[in-house]
């Protein structure tokens, strides 16, 4: 094995991308190598100082964050809350309209009924009346009434 | 329990779990502390309210880094002045100052400080590979993916500049 494959070997194992089973190997090749020892000393000075160079995360920060958390958090179960008395409020409004609904069609049924009672009546009514107009005797209607001012009935004979 | 302390409780574990993580990658990223904590703060208030979707749908640190890294780069976007003036150089036009002679017993502080300020010098994509993989802790195909470039690239990326931040601390500590 070269040094450049070790050395990518090396880069593989910082980078916790080198197989298990491939770690006692890069150890053997290291302790016989001293190009690659060099670099993996060097790789573990920049790990450690990289380690070293985190930052504590600022109080002030941590404390902002978790406030606007907990605002939001308070804004979400009232918006729920809100929610929940409105879906109570829509189930009541609709059950309400059913309820209308049901009694305007009852009512509409029952007018039916009557206007066809009424039509039928009426049409009863217009019936006889035809019958007795049939029943008259007939007439000769003459004369003007623009010329002599008179008009004749007289019985058809 | 109700759902909201529920969610509270479930949000804290997640946020004390990252926290530190995060913030040192953005701290890293973008140099200001304040336009750092506003990030931080703005990604977690984001997180807590779509937490349930975001649970079910990918996983949480990939999506807080992913987020995060989104209003980092919409800031460097915005002010593109704000890279110029970090006179950003590529990790591979990096000149070791040979002037810079160092004491032996050069202290941790120091280094760190030496290694963030080399580390500024880098343009910020590659940058970004390198304190994902130190932060994050993602493996080479999570950060090709965030990033959109290719699995070797980030392989090659991460070794130029380790090679660059090493070659400059072995100027100043005999490893």
């Amino acid at each position: 094995m070269n040094t450049n494959e070790i050395i990518s070997m090396i880069d593989l194992y910082f980078d916790g991308e080198l197989e298990k089973g491939k770690e006692p190997v890069m150890f053997t090749v290291l302790a016989q190598d001293l190009e690659a020892r060099e670099h993996f000393k060097k790789m573990n000075l920049l790990k450690n100082v990289f380690t070293t160079s985190i930052e504590q995360f600022p109080s002030s920060l941590d404390e902002k964050i978790l406030r606007s958390v907990g605002d939001l958090n308070e804004k979400q179960t009232a918006f729920f809350i809100n929610k929940k008395v409105f879906s109570v409020m829509t189930y009541s409004v609709t059950v309400i309209l059913l309820i209308l609904t049901m009694f305007f069609y009852s009512k509409s049924e029952e007018y039916k009924v009557q206007f066809f009672d009424l039509t039928r009546e009426v049409k009863k009514q217009n019936d006889k009346l035809e019958l007795l107009m049939n029943a008259l005797p007939q007439v000769d209607v003459s004369g003007s009434y623009y010329r002599t001012k008179q008009i004749i009935v007289r019985p058809n004979s | 329990m109700s759902d909201s302390s529920k969610n509270i409780v479930e949000f804290t574990l997640i946020y004390n779990q990252h926290k530190v993580k995060l913030y040192n990658y953005a701290r890293k990223m973008l140099n200001d502390k304040m336009m750092c904590e506003d990030i931080i703060q703005n990604v977690f208030v984001k997180f807590f309210e779509n937490m349930n979707r975001i649970r079910n749908s990918e996983r949480v640190d990939v999506w807080l880094f992913k987020t995060t890294r989104n209003e980092i780069y919409t800031i460097y976007r915005n002010k593109k002045t704000h890279v110029d003036q970090f006179s950003v150089i590529d990790a591979d036009e990096i000149d070791i100052d040979s002037s810079v002679r160092l004491e032996e017993d050069f202290e941790w502080k120091d280094m760190n400080q030496l290694v963030m300020k080399e580390l500024d010098k880098i343009a910020i994509e590659q940058r970004d590979v390198f304190l994902l993989k130190e932060y994050s802790g993602f493996s080479y195909k999570e950060i090709a993916g965030m990033m959109k470039i290719d699995e070797e690239l980030v392989k090659s990326r991460l070794y130029r500049i380790r090679q660059k931040l090493i070659n400059k601390l072995s100027k100043v500590v005999n490893v």
